[in-house]
């Protein structure tokens, strides 16, 4: 494996590209007391096509991905939740809009566990009955995210957003979409998008770089290539619906203010730009966060985030609020100003020293440190790159950034309302 | 982590915790107070009152600036409940002097914050200021209406209530609406010096300056204070043997149930550890006898989980299901308790519980934050012991104990959230 140090922090990074075509980074801390795996395939619920035999494409069922995370811990002798078990690692698995990852934690019998993670996701286990048997138990997951207005004013949010990007479906599907999902189909999912040319494994932690080479070379198995398959989407610049409106059991609306960025590349500038932005705009020290506060538009549940993927990006900012459009329109009246006046130059340094030590902060953690790294290399940035084109950012990028990537017109406000019930 | 206690003057606990390798530093004082209705309102609102300003710096956004000089220190501040006391932590975190751009020691500017926002806040005539006030008075009703947002939350508050009326465990940490829109301005800061004066007071430190400047600093302040008495709290563990049931509607999609039980072992004194394990075993991870019945062979829901409280003695098992499967699912859940106090699980589900409870003990030691709870917990009784001696007793834990506090269950409460039914 080829050793890099990171030169800010002096981490050293382990990263190779596996014989089986896999993209392995090993992050060993020496005192960690545990080790943390994340296993992921760049296939999320975003990737809702199949290729056909005759050069076409077929549109899968909504939540298919999701679906497919869930009954690949099955395998004819058992299911890993119960092989976990037997190492007490402590393991789960995500799908999101770009990505499902597979992963663990443990603080003992690390190996064993690194083993069971590397064989049961390469090897799928479908059968009609244990598919049919799956949609209760999703079917429920469904049902509980319907009730949970948090995600209800998200996913509304990027249904006013966008006209034809995946991105407006919820991941988990519907009841009624994952009725139509088969074994067949999802062997044909895994067969397209579960290749190792396509998945990273991230380990960190309790861990040397050749545990996990010698786990990979005993248990990873060539995988055949991988036609690079750019992801399109019909979808035009503007937003589909400028309002959103669903009404709750909640005590007080809820919202999510989006702005649709224009379609680019993600870089590690874009990443550190992003993080800055948002400190600069909504952050505690800005003066936005201050008047909203102070007039009583917002509680300590606001906050904002800036989240990507294959041909989207979304500026959010969200909480509770008794009059979102006024929340509305003084965000987009000091994104306005700050693009009109630029950045203030004397909190510049400050600001960024504060979004470091956040990022720093956050690796004590082998979790956290894993999903950083691992968002790293799905975006196809180098492990803490975020943190050095931070470090070089000027006030003229940052600029030209909030310029350039935020478009105040092209917005939806979402609000989830109360419906009266709740007294 | 073994930790170091130094008694302080004044009545104050001082528990240094050593770790050399984190890439932040953390102090923290954990104040509590015997938890009732009549007070827990006015502590309820300390914990944003003093750590949004202060007379050094009087806005949120003066404040949230320093922080942001400071590399991202992170102030935080909350309130909870520890069986029948009311806990209020106020904390300080940040980058040890490695991870600065410059070298900068950060420990003796933030412990000099973290005292300011405790001893010198921002007063007028001796009372917080209206405008302060009315914001943290207004975010805390918000945050405790907006409790009814989370279904599985609220479900499982009111099945607190029913299975422990009258008593102090049931009384929110947050106050109640009523309550907290009764304080004023002079009460919040006579509840602040009662704080001062007659909470129990632990300090937390992770970090690897001496503590001794750290110490004179603390006493220091508490020296300008009249004479305090740390306060006393005789248990409560009276417990009449009841059943109780309720069902309440709301425009859901999903039911959610939960079961109340008391269980004769609690601390200080309780079979603590063996009702972890017997929790566990029950429903306390992805190998336990809930998760496998209930979810993986009946699909009847999405989670079904119990957890235990050590300090009150409650065990409550939840679930997301529908409607139509409550009794069902209700059956299940005791037919799975009644299998432990027979002894009818294999020795593999015992030690896969067992092993998922060494982990989770074990990852205590991952994080300074995760060092916080663990240590939080344990300032209740002034027992300190470290992950490695838990694990170590919970090795110890025979089948037969498993069995014995499996006996010491009481089935007492059932509170079910469904649809309303002409939906």
């Amino acid at each position: 494996m080829q050793a890099f140090t990171h030169p800010l922090t002096g981490d050293t990074f382990y990263r190779t590209t596996h014989p089986s075509g896999l993209d392995i980074l090993v992050w060993p801390q020496a005192h960690a007391c545990s080790a943390y795996a994340v296993f992921a395939t760049r296939y999320g619920s975003v990737y809702n096509t199949l290729p056909t035999a005759d050069g076409g494409i077929e549109v899968v069922p909504e939540g298919i991905a999701h679906y497919l995370e869930h009954k690949l811990f099955e395998s004819e002798e058992g299911d890993a939740f119960t092989r976990f078990a037997e190492t007490g690692a402590d393991a789960n698995a995500y799908t999101s809009f770009e990505r499902t990852a597979y992963l663990f934690s443990a603080t003992e019998n690390i190996l064993p566990s690194l083993e069971i993670l590397l064989d049961f996701v390469q090897h799928p286990y479908f059968t009609p009955e244990t598919v049919q048997k799956e949609q209760g138990i999703i079917g429920q997951e469904i049902r509980m995210c319907e009730d949970d207005p948090d995600r209800c004013v998200l996913f509304n949010l990027l249904q006013g957003m966008y006209h034809n990007h995946p991105v407006r479906v919820d991941i988990a599907g519907t009841v009624e979409s994952i009725v139509d999902i088969t074994a067949d189909l999802l062997y044909r999912c895994y067969d397209r998008y579960y290749n190792l040319h396509n998945m990273v494994l991230v380990v960190t932690g309790k861990i040397t770089p050749e545990q996990v080479q010698d786990a990979a070379d005993r248990l990873l198995k060539p995988a055949p290539d991988f036609p690079p398959s750019p992801f399109t989407v019909d979808e035009p610049a503007e937003v589909c619906e400028t309002y959103m409106e669903q009404a709750m059991p909640v005590a007080a609306p809820l919202f999510y203010l989006g702005f649709k960025e224009p379609p680019g590349e993600a870089s590690a500038v874009t990443i550190a730009g992003a993080r800055l932005l948002m400190e600069l705009v909504a952050g505690k020290s800005s003066p936005l966060y201050a008047r909203l506060m102070e007039e009583g538009l917002i509680n300590e549940q606001f906050g904002t985030e800036y989240f990507n993927g294959p041909a989207f990006g979304v500026w959010l900012f969200g909480g509770e609020s008794a009059d979102p459009k006024r929340v509305e329109a003084e965000v987009c009246a000091e994104i306005a100003r700050l693009q009109k006046e630029g950045v203030p130059r004397e909190r510049f340094d400050a600001l960024k020293k504060g979004v470091y030590g956040q990022i720093v902060s956050g690796l004590d953690d082998t979790m956290n440190c894993g999903e950083l790294i691992l968002s790293h290399l799905l975006d196809g940035i180098a492990p803490l790159e975020e943190l050095d084109a931070l470090a070089a950012m000027t006030a003229d990028e940052i600029d030209c950034q909030l310029r350039e990537r935020i478009c105040v017109d092209n917005r939806t406000l979402s609000v989830v309302k109360p419906d009266g019930s709740v007294r | 982590m073994q930790p170091t206690i130094i008694p302080l003057k004044h009545d104050m606990t001082l528990i240094r915790l050593s770790g050399e390798h984190y890439r932040t530093s953390r102090l923290t004082a954990v104040l509590s107070v015997p938890l009732a209705q009549s007070t827990a309102a006015q502590y309820a609102i300390l914990p944003g009152l003093l750590t949004h300003s202060s007379r050094r710096y009087p806005t949120v956004a003066a404040l949230a600036e320093r922080l942001d000089d400071l590399y991202g220190a992170a102030v935080r501040a909350g309130v909870e409940r520890i069986g029948q006391w009311q806990t209020l932590t106020f904390s300080v975190r940040f980058l040890r002097e490695q991870y600065t751009f410059g070298g900068e020691e950060l420990t003796a500017d933030c412990a000099e914050l973290l005292l300011d926002l405790l001893f010198d806040p921002l007063l007028e005539d001796g009372a917080f200021t209206e405008k302060d006030f009315a914001r943290e008075q207004r975010c805390l009703l918000e945050r405790l209406q907006s409790d009814i947002n989370n279904k599985r939350l609220y479900a499982r508050q009111q099945c607190e209530k029913l299975l422990c009326p009258n008593e102090a465990y049931s009384v929110n940490p947050g106050g109640t609406p009523d309550s907290v829109a009764s304080l004023t301005p002079s009460i919040a800061a006579a509840a602040r010096e009662q704080l001062l004066a007659g909470a129990r007071i632990h300090w937390i430190y992770q970090g690897d300056e001496n503590p001794d400047t750290l110490i004179r600093a603390i006493e220091a302040r508490f020296a300008k204070l009249p004479y305090r008495r740390a306060a006393q709290l005789t248990v409560d563990n009276t417990y009449v043997m009841k059943q109780s049931e309720k069902t309440e509607e709301m425009p859901l999609k999903q039911a959610k149930l939960v079961l109340g039980f008391r269980i004769a072992a609690s601390e200080p004194d309780g079979d603590v550890m063996a009702a972890r394990l017997m929790n566990t075993l029950w429903g306390g991870s992805p190998s336990s006898l809930l998760f496998r019945h209930v979810r993986e062979e009946q699909s009847l829901c999405y989670y079904c989980a119990s957890s235990y409280d050590r300090f009150q003695g409650v065990i409550l098992v939840d679930s997301g299901i529908e409607a139509a499967d409550a009794e069902h699912t209700r059956e299940e859940v005791l037919k799975q308790l009644d299998a432990i106090r027979d002894g009818n699980f294999t020795d593999d589900e015992l030690e896969a519980a067992r092993r998922s409870l060494v982990q989770r003990f074990s990852a205590m030691n991952e994080t300074p934050a995760d060092r916080e709870v663990w240590t939080i917990g344990q300032t209740i009784y002034n027992r300190y012991t470290t992950p490695e001696q838990a694990v170590s007793d919970l090795l110890a834990v025979t089948r037969e104990d498993i069995v014995r506090v499996a006996k010491l269950v009481h089935f007492d409460s059932t509170y079910l959230l469904r649809p309303t039914t002409d939906q």
